[in-house]
């Protein structure tokens, strides 16, 4: 992809919309904008901009649209004649700003020429970006990444619904089991309890017969 | 069980479709033997024909609405048909099955053509017999509203299970 991608730097600060294929640095596109003499010269290299500087920038990215070539540049200098294609005027500047302030102009004009050369490729270009700066290219990919974590986020609700289930179910069944043992033990207690009870009862009521059940009897089982 | 590890909260089904609400009535829904149980996943091929349906409850004269929608029509990142109304049956009796009652909106089969969707039963128990008018369409539909405009109260159950297109890869095993 041609100009390469920046990782999203906005770059000229008198660009409203931020283009983010562009690499360029801090202040080209004032300069360039200089050069060509279209605008006031009072540039600013933060948004707030005079109106009339921001609005030119804006109509000429905003001019793809519209497919005209004139418009902004119909005062402009000796480059406004060149601008006639529009898409490929909105990529140049980009790419021209690339280059340094000092060589602005001159850069710019050789670009265009470059450009003029192979228009298709350019519009075609150009038709993908201007509809992405239209959207503000930063908020498309903003708008693709939340959806990505949307979509990240139900998958993991899903993993943790499954879990859970499995986990309910595990736990359930391991309750179960419990209650069961537990169940079971109440049962052998109970019935040692009574044993006791009943032990104890006999005791109790008739102490004579006791010892005769606990009492331990010698038998002969030799002869001699 | 606590409300986090709540199958329907994680799910998200209580928060898109319902509020949270007190289970109290059994709900068994069952594709040939399968049963439905909460974030199981069902192929379309499945869920073909309406599942056969028991209730619980004890009195015979207490009746039951059932509800069925797709929250995540057409697709789940971007639901904008949400609720789409698969099968609406009223004037269940207790402790009988779907087959008893009032078929309103006929059973349509779950095709999801984007995602992993929800398809999501509820059940409300009604004050008494009542006509209940189907909606005009089925997308859109609002289980809330629904219950609501019929003073069917909080639901009494809910399941809800998982479906995507048939030759689709995502989703995991129940």
């Amino acid at each position: 992809m041609w100009p390469p991608p920046s990782s999203g730097h906005k770059n000229t600060s008198s660009n409203p919309k931020p283009s983010s294929p562009c690499l360029c640095p801090k202040k080209s596109m004032d300069d360039v904008w200089k050069g060509m003499s279209l605008s006031s010269p009072n540039h600013n290299h933060n948004r707030r901009t005079a109106a009339g500087d921001a609005l030119n920038l804006q109509d000429i990215l905003a001019c793809p649209s519209t497919k005209k070539g004139d418009g902004p540049f119909s005062g402009g200098g000796a480059a406004a004649g060149h601008l006639a294609p529009t898409p490929a005027t909105a990529l140049s500047l980009r790419i021209s700003s690339h280059d340094d302030d000092g060589g602005g102009r001159p850069y710019f004009m050789s670009c265009l020429e470059d450009l003029s050369s192979s228009p298709d490729l350019f519009s075609s270009l150009h038709k993908k970006k201007g509809s992405e700066n239209e959207d503000n290219s930063g908020n498309w990919r903003h708008k693709r990444m939340m959806k990505n974590r949307e979509s990240a986020a139900r998958s993991r609700s899903r993993k943790q619904a499954s879990l859970s289930h499995s986990r309910n179910t595990a736990y359930a069944n391991g309750l179960e089991m419990e209650v069961a043992r537990l169940m079971d033990e109440n049962d052998k207690l109970r019935t040692q309890l009574e044993k006791v009870n009943i032990l104890t009862h006999f005791k109790a009521a008739a102490a004579d017969e006791l010892p005769k059940k606990n009492t331990l009897h010698r038998t002969l089982t030799a002869p001699f | 069980m606590p409300r986090d590890r709540d199958p329907l909260v994680v799910g998200r089904v209580i928060g898109d479709v319902l509020d949270p609400f007190t289970r109290s009535i059994g709900l068994r829904a069952t594709y040939n033997n399968k049963e439905v149980n909460n974030g199981c996943e069902f192929k379309p091929s499945q869920v073909v024909n309406q599942p056969r349906v028991d209730i619980g409850g004890d009195d015979l004269r207490t009746f039951y609405t059932l509800v069925m929608v797709d929250p995540d029509a057409p697709s789940p990142s971007d639901p904008n048909l949400r609720e789409y109304l698969h099968w609406l049956v009223t004037d269940i009796p207790a402790t009988t099955g779907v087959s008893f009652g009032q078929e309103v909106v006929c059973y349509e089969n779950p095709q999801p053509f984007m995602g992993i969707h929800r398809f999501v039963f509820v059940l409300f128990r009604q004050l008494g017999r009542q006509t209940v008018y189907p909606p005009g369409w089925r997308q859109n539909f609002n289980t809330r509203y629904f219950a609501e405009l019929y003073n069917l109260g909080s639901p009494v159950a809910a399941v809800y299970f998982n479906c995507q297109r048939e030759s689709g890869s995502g989703g995991r095993r129940c």
